[in-house]
């Protein structure tokens, strides 16, 4: 009881206060109402002078088009197509951009494998050649396996769910601009219903249409930016190459020449002038050191001998055909890789 | 329960469409874990936009949208709630004069959230009936019929005698035998009839008789109602002589105080009648034989011309009345203050009723579906108890000023539209029901006027307003057919506990299925509007991630490969400096394997000088 008695009085207060803002309010409405004649007043007075100025026919001839256009919705199917047109262009050009950087960058990563592969080759062919001749007057030294030639297929850098512009027929419900004369008629005589709804949809559609190509855009410029980055990765990789094997080589000289010495030193006290084998237990532990980095850097560059940079795409360089039971190939999907 | 669902299914569907994160963190955290000579792999493998399809995402959303429209939620529901309503109204509870229907109850529970601002809303069916009920207090009483207050003798002997205009006999003024000649009638008091009282015979069929067409009990019941006409003013509109008819007594006396139309609507339904009691049997009988239907047909055109003078008559005295005494005005104005007080209170009582109800019943739900704590942010179940509590009271309290503002906003728009329909109720005739149609639209009018204002589209703003119309003209048409449906169902058994309840259900059904009708049919295409609008935010959402995504791995991935580039650049400088001056080259080979995560097994010379005395190492 309380509360409606209390919502009573509320209700009584609110109401006197409400009475005073009615009047306010009628003030202010004949205001509004002067101001509403005033601009009518003066509308009526532009148009009239536009029409002075343009002449009557025009006026009606201009005027004509503009209530067709907007009756039958023909305005509105013009700017769908006009939407079209420029999504179209935008797509395509973003489309052709997109493809020349993707071949560029194709053909710069491409170079840079076959180097790589070039490196794998040397390493197993010269650089572990001469290791294994040199290690192996001190010890038995073997190494297994072969060089991995990675095989490149710029197809793994496109992205394959690339739809673009659908066709005009897929989002047009209607055109106005091969209209029979039966159907333009059908459109007049229903005050333009279905046609002013046709046309209103499909400026949608191609609205719709417009945001999904700029999705396509954007995932076109990123993966682009993504194929610069790998390109880049891929250089740092040439370098590693580049930097290990010269480092390789020279530790390989310097190994060389201890050996060499060792050889005429251990010669000179033995008996046996044409022993095959140096010992290494009497060998100074500064070769033995060298014999140490050389053999767990040739690990380092055999690991990096069998690796695939891109994709696991390509084949383990063979000597003979009994070692197919050997070959390594996988090929992945291209989808995952670009994903 | 219901909301969680739907709030549910909602985050589902916008994860569905929702692009892969990638931030510079997992970039890195990803590039680290690897050996930096499967960067490019790495980089090539990462996820920067999904793999749908643009065109799977837009063919998605297309379905969603589809089973969204679904009939059981757009249709079924509204009519089930449609039926509540109609139970609820039975009770006396009092709480359609708050505004308060299990529609309302249910929707604005389910469709709670604290993000919105509370508003009151308005049921066209309780608005009509509110507007009923204004013009039912406007009624005038003026006690009961006496005839005599009504009756101006002198007008109508004074019209008698200008219509004999000296004559001994005249024709009736309605008339026509079967034969089709007009009947001959005399003065009561003639000598043509003295004559025939002496000789025994009846003289009602030729004694003239002075007929008020519109009887004056029709004309003060039906007219008097009007606050703005006194009894004067019905006299003097009743007394006209376009209300006069001389004719025969006999059918004068059969006429009595129904009017041409009634007559005969009673002789039609009496020969429709399989099975006539005597008496019926004689009343037709005697209207068949004195009444022809050239005789009705004269008779029903002069009732025309006599209602519209009556009402024109009357009419211009209620204005005259209105424009001269302000009393009526200052009534007015008076009695509709009243009804908008006491619906403000009603109403006011009820939108504070639903305020309150609202955030508790959504707390209960919450509570029910997902426990006490979620999303409180609290790990005790006292403290998450406080902190609903409280949110639901300062959501009341941020409220209750807009429910108050709308709901004076509300009695505003009432005021005005009582106080015109308490003038046109002052009015009669054909005047008065084209002021109806003008009042009864008020609200419809200033509801469109608010949609016309708003930030919706064109379209939408066209849909809305088209909906308005429809959902107004169906209530119109419901209360407009109240009388057949209502002695329809009075027939039938529990007819009238059932009646009360029947033209809710009936108006809000007929309403729910124009309104998904009008939906299904979508005229202004808002539908596509609103999918178009859908799309444009998924795609704007799903794009301005990719671009994110691209900026976190571009930041991540260049700063790791530079990193990358300068220790391996470090590692080899150490390396070469060591070879060219004849140091241990050990240590640097270790950290070139640590660089690229390559697992060295041997990891001393000790190890090494073993491995030699085996004598077979293999790489």
């Amino acid at each position: 009881m309380g509360l409606f008695s209390g919502l009573k009085s509320l209700g009584s207060k609110v109401w006197n206060g409400a009475k005073k803002v009615a009047k306010k309010a009628v003030k202010v409405v004949k205001a509004v109402a002067k101001k509403v004649v005033d601009t009518a007043k003066d509308a009526v007075k532009s148009v009239a002078n536009q029409i002075k100025e343009e002449g009557i026919v025009n006026t009606v001839k201009k005027a004509g088009a503009k209530a067709w256009g907007a009756v039958t919705g023909k305005t509105t199917f013009e700017k769908a197509e006009k939407l079209y047109a420029e999504i179209t262009d935008k797509y395509q050009k973003a489309k052709f951009n997109y493809e020349k950087a993707v071949k560029d960058i194709g053909n710069d990563i491409e170079g840079k494998v076959s180097k790589i592969n070039s490196f794998k080759k040397d390493i197993y062919n010269v650089q572990f050649k001469r290791f294994t001749n040199m290690a192996n007057r001190l010890s038995n030294v073997t190494v297994k396996g072969q060089p991995f030639e990675e095989l490149f297929d710029d197809g793994i850098l496109e992205i394959k769910k690339k739809v673009g512009v659908r066709n005009k027929k897929e989002l047009f419900l209607i055109d106005f601009n091969n209209m029979s004369f039966a159907a333009a008629a059908g459109h007049v005589l229903t005050l333009g219903f279905f046609s002013r709804k046709a046309a209103k949809q499909s400026l949608l559609k191609v609205q719709k249409e417009e945001k999904r190509i700029n999705e396509e855009i954007v995932n076109m410029a990123t993966h682009q930016k993504q194929l610069n980055i790998v390109a880049k990765s891929i250089d740092s990789v040439v370098e590693y190459f580049e930097v290990l094997i010269k480092n390789y080589s020279k530790l390989l000289d310097r190994f060389e020449y201890g050996i060499q010495s060792q050889r005429f030193k251990q010669q000179s006290i033995s008996d046996n002038l044409y022993a095959h084998k140096l010992d290494f237990k009497l060998i100074p532990i500064v070769h033995i050191e060298e014999f140490q980095a050389l053999f767990n850097l040739s690990i380092v560059l055999k690991e990096m001998a069998i690796l695939g940079y891109i994709s696991d795409t390509g084949e383990v360089v063979k000597k003979d055909k009994k070692a197919a039971d050997n070959l390594f190939i996988k090929t992945k999907s291209i989808q995952t890789l670009v994903a | 329960m219901a909301k969680s669902k739907k709030a549910n299914t909602a985050a589902n569907k916008e994860n569905k469409y929702q692009q892969p994160v990638v931030t510079t963190e997992s970039v890195m955290k990803k590039l680290q874990s690897a050996s930096p000579l499967q960067a490019s792999k790495v980089l090539i493998d990462m996820e920067l936009y999904d793999q749908q399809s643009s065109l799977e995402v837009l063919d998605g959303i297309y379905k969603d949208f589809e089973k969204g429209s679904s009939v059981t939620d757009n249709l079924l529901n509204p009519l089930i709630l449609n039926i509540c309503d109609g139970l609820l109204s039975i009770d006396k509870l009092g709480l359609q004069k708050k505004g308060i229907t299990a529609s309302r109850l249910v929707n604005d529970i389910n469709t709670f959230s604290y993000d919105e601002v509370s508003s009151t809303q308005k049921d066209q069916r309780i608005e009509k009936q509110n507007l009923n009920n204004n013009s039912k207090s406007h009624l005038d009483d003026k006690g009961k019929y006496v005839r005599d207050e009504i009756e101006d003798s002198t007008k109508k002997n004074n019209y008698t005698e200008e219509y004999f205009n000296g004559n001994t006999a005249v024709f009736s003024e309605l008339e026509v035998n079967s034969d089709g000649e007009k009947k001959r009638i005399r003065k009561k008091g003639s000598d043509y009839n003295k004559n025939l009282q002496s000789k025994g015979k009846q003289t009602s069929t030729s004694s003239a008789n002075n007929d008020h067409n519109l009887p004056l009990k029709m004309v003060f019941d039906e007219y008097g109602t009007s606050v703005a006409l006194s009894k004067e003013n019905l006299k003097e509109a009743a007394n006209q002589k376009a209300n006069f008819d001389v004719i025969s007594e006999k059918i004068n006396k059969i006429k009595l105080d129904e009017s041409w139309t009634e007559l005969k609507k009673k002789r039609d339904t009496l020969r429709g009648k399989d099975k006539l009691s005597s008496a019926e049997k004689k009343t037709l009988k005697n209207i068949e034989n004195n009444i022809t239907d050239s005789t009705f047909d004269n008779a029903i055109k002069r009732e025309k011309e006599a209602t519209k003078a009556v009402e024109n008559h009357l009419n211009g005295s209620a204005f005259k009345n209105l424009t001269k005494d302000d009393k009526l005005i200052k009534k007015a104005l008076n009695d509709t203050s009243n009804q908008v007080k006491n619906e403000l209170k009603e109403q006011g009582l009820g939108e504070l009723i639903l305020l309150i109800l609202k955030p508790i019943s959504f707390e209960f739900k919450d509570i029910f579906q997902n426990g006490m704590l979620h999303s409180t942010g609290k790990t005790s179940k006292l403290s998450a108890l406080m902190f609903r509590l409280k949110r639901a009271t300062a959501y009341v309290l941020k409220n209750i000023t807009n429910i108050g503002l709308g709901a004076i906003k509300d009695a505003l728009s009432n005021f005005v539209k009582y106080l015109l329909n308490a003038i046109v109720d002052m009015f009669i005739g054909i005047l008065k029901k084209a002021f109806k149609i003008i009042v009864e639209g008020f609200g419809a009018i200033m509801q469109a006027i608010r949609i016309m204002m708003g930030s919706s589209s064109p379209a939408q703003k066209a849909d809305a307003i088209t909906k308005l119309i429809a959902t107004t003209v169906v209530t119109y048409i419901g209360f407009a057919f109240e009388e057949t449906i209502l002695g329809f169902i009075n027939k039938l058994p529990f007819g009238d506990v059932l009646s009360q309840a029947v033209m809710v259900m009936f108006t809000g059904i007929a309403s729910s299925v124009v309104v998904w009708m009008l939906d299904q049919a979508d005229l202004f295409s808002v539908k596509d509007e609103m999918r178009a609008k859908r799309i444009g935010e998924i795609f704007d959402a799903r794009i301005q991630q990719v671009k994110e995504n691209t900026d976190a791995f571009e930041t991540a991935s260049i700063e790791k490969l530079a990193k990358d580039k300068l220790q391996f650049r470090s590692i080899t400088e150490k390396m070469n400096n060591a070879i060219d001056n004849k140091q241990n080259v050990n240590d640097s080979v270790y950290d070139l394997a640590d660089f690229m995560k390559i697992d060295l097994k041997i990891k001393s010379t000790d190890d090494f000088m073993d491995l030699l005395a085996e004598g077979n190492l293999a790489i």
